[in-house]
C-alpha cells in the first residue's frame, strides 16, 4: 500500500509542479504527465540530497519535497496559477483514481521480469540508503545511470522489497502522453478531428501492442524510461516551434533531463534533438538562454562530480569519456552562448543539421574503416534484432519501409527537428559501438533495447508526413471548391 | 517470422522499397493522397498482427537456462522477482536478500564453506549490511532428518546459478544471535541460531 500511496503521491506533486505552466500548457497534458515530473524531481532530489552528503530518509526528503513545495507555492501566488476550476479539479481526482487503480492492479498482477542489470540497479538503489555515494556506488552510477536506482531507493524508505509497480505507471503514463501529444501534433498539421482520432489510436495501439514494448512495461530497466521522456522532449521541442509557445520548450528541455539521467550515454543523444531546436531558431534568444543553459549546467555538474569521484571508471564511462561528455555539454552552452551572432545566426545555424548529421557519418565511415569486423558484427546483429530476434514483431519492419517512403513527400513544418534527429540517433547509436563490445543478436542487446527510444518518435515521422500530405490535399480541395 | 536468409530478405526488402519510393516520385499527388487513406489499414492490420502472433512471440531465450513468458510473479518480494521473474539467478544476487531478511545480524561460517560459496564477506557486510562475518568452528553439514526438520520451517528459497537451492529461514529471534550457514548436499541454509533446535548444531 505504501508504494501505491508513494508513486500516487509523486504524480500529484508533478501535476503540482506542472500547473504552474496551465496558462499555455494544457490542463490535460499537465495531469496525464504529472508522474514524470514527479519521477524527475524525486530522483533529483535523492540525487542532490546524497552529493550534499545530506543523510538519504524519510525526513531528508520529506524536507526536501516540503522546501520545494513551498517554493512551487510562492511560484503559484504569483503566477496566479493556484486557481483552479471545478473541472480541472475533477480532473486531476479522475486521473489520480485512474492511476492509482492502474498501480493496484500492477501490485496485485505482478508480472515484474529482471535480468541481471535489473538487479544490480535494484540493489544499488537499496544501496544508497545505507552507504550514499559510496565508491562502489559510483562505478554502479558510471555503469548504468541513476535514475532507475534513486527511483527504486524509495523501496527501503517504504519498507518494500523493490518498486514492482513503477514500470507499469511510466509505461501507463507514457502511454497516455503518446497518445495525447500525437493528437496535438496532427492538430497541428491540419487533419480533421475523425482523421486525427483515427490515426494516433491505431498508432498507439500499435507501439504499444508490440511485444517489446508491452514486454518493458515489466521489465524493470532505464529503456521505456527513456522513451518516454525522450518523445516528451522531442514532442514539446517541435510544438515550441510550430505552436511559438515557449513553454513547451520548458516541458521539453525537463523531459530530456529525465531522459539524460536514465542512462550514461543518453546525454549525447539529448545534445543531438538539442543542436537542431537551436539550428530551427524558432524560439527567442532570452528563452534559449533560460531553459538550454541551466539544463547544460546541471547536467556538466553531475559528470564532474562523477569525474570527481570515480577513480579508473568503468567500460562505459572512465575519466576520458567523461571529460567527452563535458566537452560536449560545454561546446553546446557556447553555441547557445553564441546563436544570437548574426554571422552564427545567418550561415551556421540554417545548415547546422546538415552540418552534424555528416560529421557523424564521416565519423562512422572512419571507424568503421579502424574496426571493420566490429562494425560488420554489430550491424548485421542490430539489422538481425530489429527484424527477427529482437521481439518487435513485423514493427520496425513496416516502419523502416514507410520512414524511407516518408522522406520523399511533402515537407512539414518542424521537419528536420524528426528527420535530423532520428537519423543522428542511428548514426551515434552505431558510433557509440567503436567504443564498446559489438553490438549482437539478442532481445537483451543494449542497441536493440536503445530502439526503443526511438521508435515512437519513427512512427510519430510516419503519422506526421501521412497527415500533413492528406492535409495539403484536403486544403488544395477546400480552394478549389471555393474558387 | 523466420528470416533464414537476411541477405536475401534485404535485397528483396530494398527492391520493394525502391518500387514505391520511385513510384512515390513519380506519381506525387496521388501517391500521397493514396498513402494517406491506406496507413491507417497498415496500422490495424499490425495491430492485428501484434494481437494475434503475441503467444508465439512470448517465448524467448535471455539466457540458455531461461525461457521468460510473462509470468505473474507469486509475491510482491524480490525473491520471487529473482526466482520467477527473472533469468538465471546470480550468486551475487544474494546479499539484497541477505539485506533484506537479516540487517544487523552477525555470519557465523566455518571458513571452507564460505570459500566454496564465492561469497564475499566483504559484501556481506556492505552490501548485504550485516554488522559481522565471523568464522566459527562447527559442523555445518546437515544430515537428511536435520535438513527436513529446517525445511518445515518458515523460509523462503530460490535456485542459483551455481546449482545450489538457498533456503533463508525467517522469523523472529535475538537479533545478537548470529545467523549461521549451514549446509546439506547443494542446499545452502541461512538459519538465525535462535530458531535451530538445541541439538541440531553445536557451536
Amino acid at each position: 500500500m505504501g508504494q501505491i500511496l508513494f508513486l500516487t503521491g509523486l504524480q500529484l506533486f508533478g501535476v503540482y509542479f506542472g500547473l504552474l505552466f496551465k496558462r499555455k500548457i494544457p490542463f490535460v497534458f499537465i495531469v496525464i504527465t504529472g508522474y514524470l515530473w514527479g519521477a524527475l524531481i524525486w530522483v533529483v532530489g535523492g540525487t542532490l540530497l546524497q552529493i550534499l552528503n545530506i543523510p538519504f530518509t524519510v525526513p531528508g526528503m520529506a524536507s526536501f519535497f516540503g522546501l520545494l513545495a513551498l517554493g512551487i507555492a510562492v511560484l503559484h501566488a504569483r503566477k496566479e496559477t493556484w486557481k483552479s476550476s471545478k473541472r480541472e479539479l475533477s480532473l486531476i481526482f479522475w486521473a489520480a483514481l485512474v492511476f492509482v487503480l492502474v498501480l493496484l492492479l500492477a501490485s496485485h498482477f505482478n508480472f515484474s521480469i529482471a535480468s541481471p542489470d535489473s538487479a544490480v540497479m535494484i540493489a544499488t538503489g537499496r544501496r544508497f540508503t545505507f552507504e550514499g555515494f559510496s565508491p562502489a556506488i559510483i562505478e554502479e552510477l558510471s555503469l548504468r545511470g541513476v535514475f532507475l536506482p534513486q527511483l527504486q531507493s524509495a523501496s527501503v524508505l517504504l519498507g518494500d522489497d523493490y518498486l514492482y509497480a513503477a514500470q507499469p505507471a511510466f509505461g501507463f503514463t507514457f502511454l497516455l502522453a503518446y497518445f495525447y501529444l500525437s493528437q496535438r501534433i496532427l492538430c497541428q498539421l491540419g487533419l480533421n478531428k475523425r482523421q486525427v482520432l483515427v490515426y494516433t489510436l491505431l498508432a498507439t495501439l500499435v507501439l504499444f501492442t508490440t511485444y517489446f514494448i508491452a514486454f518493458q512495461f515489466f521489465y524493470i530497466h532505464t529503456n521505456l524510461i527513456s522513451a518516454a521522456y525522450l518523445f516528451v522532449a522531442v514532442a514539446g521541442f517541435w510544438l515550441a516551434s510550430v505552436e511559438g509557445v515557449e513553454d513547451w520548450l520548458v516541458v521539453g528541455i525537463l523531459a530530456l533531463m529525465g531522459f539524460s539521467l536514465a542512462r550514461t550515454e543518453a546525454p549525447l543523444f539529448a545534445l543531438l534533438f538539442l543542436v537542431l531546436v537551436i539550428s530551427a531558431d524558432r524560439v527567442s534568444y532570452q528563452i534559449r538562454l533560460k531553459t538550454i543553459l541551466p539544463y547544460l549546467s546541471s547536467l556538466v555538474f553531475w559528470y564532474l562530480y562523477l569525474y570527481w569521484r570515480m577513480g579508473e571508471g568503468t567500460y562505459i564511462l572512465n575519466p576520458e569519456r567523461t571529460l567527452l561528455v563535458i566537452g560536449s555539454l560545454a561546446a553546446l552552452a557556447l553555441l547557445v552562448l553564441l546563436s544570437a551572432v548574426k554571422a552564427i545566426k545567418r550561415y551556421l545555424l540554417p545548415h547546422l543539421p546538415r552540418i552534424m548529421l555528416g560529421l557523424l557519418v564521416l565519423l562512422l565511415i572512419f571507424m568503421i574503416i579502424q574496426k571493420t569486423d566490429h562494425f560488420r558484427i554489430s550491424i548485421y546483429g542490430s539489422i538481425y534484432n530489429l527484424l527477427e530476434t529482437g521481439e518487435w514483431g513485423l514493427t520496425w519492419l513496416v516502419f523502416s519501409f514507410l520512414f524511407v517512403v516518408s522522406l520523399t513527400g511533402p515537407r512539414m513544418p518542424g521537419e528536420e527537428l524528426l528527420l535530423y534527429g532520428i537519423a543522428s540517433f542511428f548514426a551515434t547509436l552505431l558510433a557509440i559501438v567503436y567504443f564498446r563490445v559489438p553490438y549482437h543478436t539478442s532481445w537483451g542487446d543494449s542497441a536493440n533495447r536503445m530502439f526503443t527510444h526511438i521508435l515512437p518518435i519513427v512512427i510519430l515521422y510516419v503519422l506526421m508526413k501521412a497527415a500533413h500530405s492528406l492535409s495539403i490535399d484536403t486544403t488544395s480541395e477546400e480552394k478549389a471548391t471555393s474558387n | 517470422m523466420v528470416i533464414e536468409n537476411l541477405k536475401f530478405f534485404l535485397l528483396i526488402f530494398l527492391a520493394i522499397l525502391g518500387l514505391v519510393t520511385l513510384l512515390a516520385f513519380k506519381f506525387r499527388e496521388k501517391f500521397w493522397k493514396l498513402f494517406g487513406s491506406v496507413l491507417p489499414l497498415i496500422l490495424g492490420a499490425l495491430f492485428i498482427y501484434n494481437i494475434l502472433s503475441y503467444p508465439s512471440l512470448n517465448w524467448f531465450v535471455i539466457f540458455p537456462s531461461y525461457q521468460g513468458p510473462f509470468q505473474r510473479l507469486p509475491s510482491n518480494e524480490l525473491i520471487s522477482l529473482y526466482d520467477v521473474g527473472s533469468a538465471e539467478a546470480r550468486i551475487g544476487w544474494i546479499y539484497s536478500l541477505i539485506e533484506i531478511y537479516y540487517p544487523g545480524k552477525t555470519l557465523g561460517v566455518p571458513e571452507e564453506v564460505l570459500d566454496s560459496l564465492d561469497l564475499s564477506p566483504e559484501l556481506l557486510v556492505t552490501q548485504g549490511r550485516l554488522a559481522d562475518v565471523v568464522t566459527l568452528e562447527f559442523d555445518s553439514e546437515l544430515n537428511d532428518d536435520q535438513a527436513d526438520q529446517i525445511l518445515g520451517m518458515e523460509a523462503v528459497s530460490i535456485r542459483l546459478d551455481d546449482g545450489n537451492l538457498y533456503h533463508f529461514l525467517t522469523g523472529e529471534t535475538d537479533p545478537k544471535s548470529y545467523l549461521l550457514l549451514l549446509k546439506h548436499g547443494n542446499q545452502i541454509f541461512f538459519v538465525p541460531e535462535g530458531l535451530l533446535p538445541d541439538e541440531e548444531v553445536n557451536l
